[in-house]
């Protein structure tokens, strides 16, 4: 339900419209239009002149989509394996936690390396895209892979803790798709009246993520890890309650 | 060793429904014991909270001398459970050593392990494949298997033989026999000839509360009554016949089929009293097929449900 789709749409993007993206992107109208939609000339020419753009446009396209695809990747981790009582064979070797918290892992580490291929992929096309040095575009690339899975994380937990209680993973999923979309109307909503209603969500810190800054990194990822937490004690709590 | 299995006034309600409804039970170590009970008496609700599946409403239970979902029970309780299905797409054998290696068996020894539970329950035919793609049956055998691994302490049999056919019923059932003797099994079941035949101990529950709990031998003892299985010829009333012996109270005429009775009697010395039906029967020429002290267990635990009612 995730490798496929994943790996389908970067074929697409790197086969078919990273190219025309880039040199898009580059122009006048590109800097013009990334500035419109981000509201900072700087960070528009920051992204596309100074940087790798393919690499950029990797980045945004990737922390753009990144809840649909960990909504694909993480929606059944526990759901139907509840339900179906599969959970029971191995209740009866490991505790809730060990359960619990290895899907989590094991989730990650699919996510990781599905990031990880991509992000060599989107630089290999740097490479040929772009007219950097290699030592620009491997730093740039790593720095790009560890956003984008640092990024992912709190996705995941989220999905963990819905999981917990879906029964099946078609209602995990939509049980997913609909609390990010009321949770994205409810920031939206409120934004104007209270500032820090864009933070109800890891969404809020994708500005962030984008303009990246040294000075932010800390704060960034530290708020990341803090939404992780809050997701999978969560989902923790219900997993540890619910009957398997 | 103390008890294996403890619960103090035990309860579990699922919305207003109580499942099980303050039940005290007790079961000890090293016997074969059957939980039965009628649809809803609690019986699989009871199994769920002893391998930490559910947590009870209220109340205290404890499985070898600890709490249910403890880390040290680990690997030393298992279940066979009733409707439970195992991972799809991943082969019966390497979720099999995947379970072995969760009790803590090296690759090899996980092998070893799994081929010797797929033997025992003579599943390793079909254990190469997918569980979607076996029968019910072959399901149960593997679920059986899996409940092997690692010579639990204790294992927690859930209806064992129900949706099979009846030689694979029978077969399982010979299976349990064999494995009474090496491991310590409960098994809840409908199916009262099967408890019968595989445990000695027996708890009966109904509507959440345990009704009795004593040993096979001691429950039947506890009726004073003989089954007999015989042919009267039609002109001869048994209840006549019989009722020149003292000791014998009612007659019953079982299922009115005039082949099986019930007799009751108001004695301690049962030997003897059978020796005089025996000999009273004989004098008349009639056929006796079966003969055997207290009722039927089917009977025996309907009475005592209907009593406790």
């Amino acid at each position: 339900m995730f490798v496929v789709p994943y790996f389908l749409f970067w074929y697409l993007m790197f086969d078919n419209f990273l190219l025309l993206a880039v040199e898009w992107l580059q122009s006048t109208e590109g800097i013009i239009f990334v500035s419109w939609a981000s509201q900072d000339e700087n960070l528009a020419s920051e992204l596309f002149i100074d940087r790798s753009a393919s690499l950029s446009i990797y980045l945004l396209i990737s922390i753009t989509l990144a809840p649909l695809f960990i909504l694909l990747a993480a929606n059944n981790q526990y759901s139907s394996d509840m339900t179906s009582g599969a959970f029971r064979f191995l209740l009866m070797r490991s505790t809730r936690a060990e359960i619990y918290f290895s899907r989590f892992i094991s989730v990650s580490l699919l996510v990781l390396i599905c990031i990880f291929i991509t992000s060599l992929w989107a630089s290999a096309q740097a490479l040929i895209n772009d007219e950097d040095t290699i030592e620009v575009i491997t730093l740039f690339g790593l720095q790009t892979f560890i956003l984008v899975f640092i990024y992912s994380m709190p996705f995941i937990a989220f999905m963990s803790m819905i999981s917990s209680f879906a029964r099946s993973g078609l209602s995990s999923l939509f049980l997913g798709m609909l609390s990010y979309a009321t949770l994205v109307t409810i920031s939206f909503q409120f934004k104007s009246d209270i500032s820090q209603a864009i933070y109800i969500i890891p969404s809020g810190l994708k500005s962030y993520l984008i303009d990246i800054n040294t000075e932010n990194t800390f704060i960034l990822v530290a708020a990341l890890f803090a939404y992780t937490l809050l997701y999978l004690v969560s989902g923790w709590y219900i997993f540890k309650s619910r009957d398997i | 060793m103390g008890d294996q299995i403890k619960c103090v006034s035990l309860t579990k309600r699922f919305q207003r429904i109580n499942a099980l409804d303050g039940l005290d039970l007790e079961l000890e170590i090293n016997q074969t014991t059957g939980i039965v009970g009628p649809n809803g008496a609690g019986k699989s609700t009871l199994f769920a909270i002893l391998c930490g599946f559910i947590s009870p409403t209220s109340g205290k239970v404890h499985v070898l001398d600890h709490v249910p979902d403890s880390s040290r029970i680990k690997g030393k309780l298992s279940l066979l459970p009733q409707d439970a299905s195992m991972f799809k797409g991943v082969d019966v054998v390497t979720q099999l050593k995947h379970y072995a290696r969760l009790q803590n068996f090296n690759g090899k020894e996980a092998s070893k392990e799994v081929d010797h539970v797929l033997t025992l329950v003579q599943a390793k035919d079909f254990a190469k494949q997918f569980p979607e793609r076996l029968s019910f049956g072959q399901r149960k055998r593997i679920m059986l298997a899996q409940s092997l691994i690692g010579k639990p302490e204790l294992i927690l049999m859930d209806e064992p033989t129900s949706g099979l056919d009846p030689i694979a019923a029978n077969e399982v059932r010979k299976l349990l026999r064999d494995l009474g003797n090496e491991y310590s099994v409960i098994i809840s079941s409908h199916n009262l000839s099967e408890i019968e035949d595989i445990c000695s101990d027996i708890a009966i529950l109904d509507k959440g509360k345990l009704v009795t709990h004593s040993s096979l031998t001691e429950l039947k003892r506890s009726n004073k009554c003989f089954s007999l299985e015989l042919e009267v010829p039609s002109h001869v009333h048994l209840s006549e016949l019989l009722n020149e012996i003292s000791e014998i109270g009612q007659i019953e005429n079982d299922n009115n089929n005039m082949k099986s009775w019930i007799i009751h009697y108001e004695t301690d010395s049962a030997e003897q009293l059978q020796i005089k039906i025996l000999s009273k029967l004989g004098e008349r020429g009639i056929n006796i097929s079966e003969f055997k002290k207290g009722k039927a267990l089917a009977d025996e635990i309907s009475q005592i449900i209907k009593n406790n009612n």
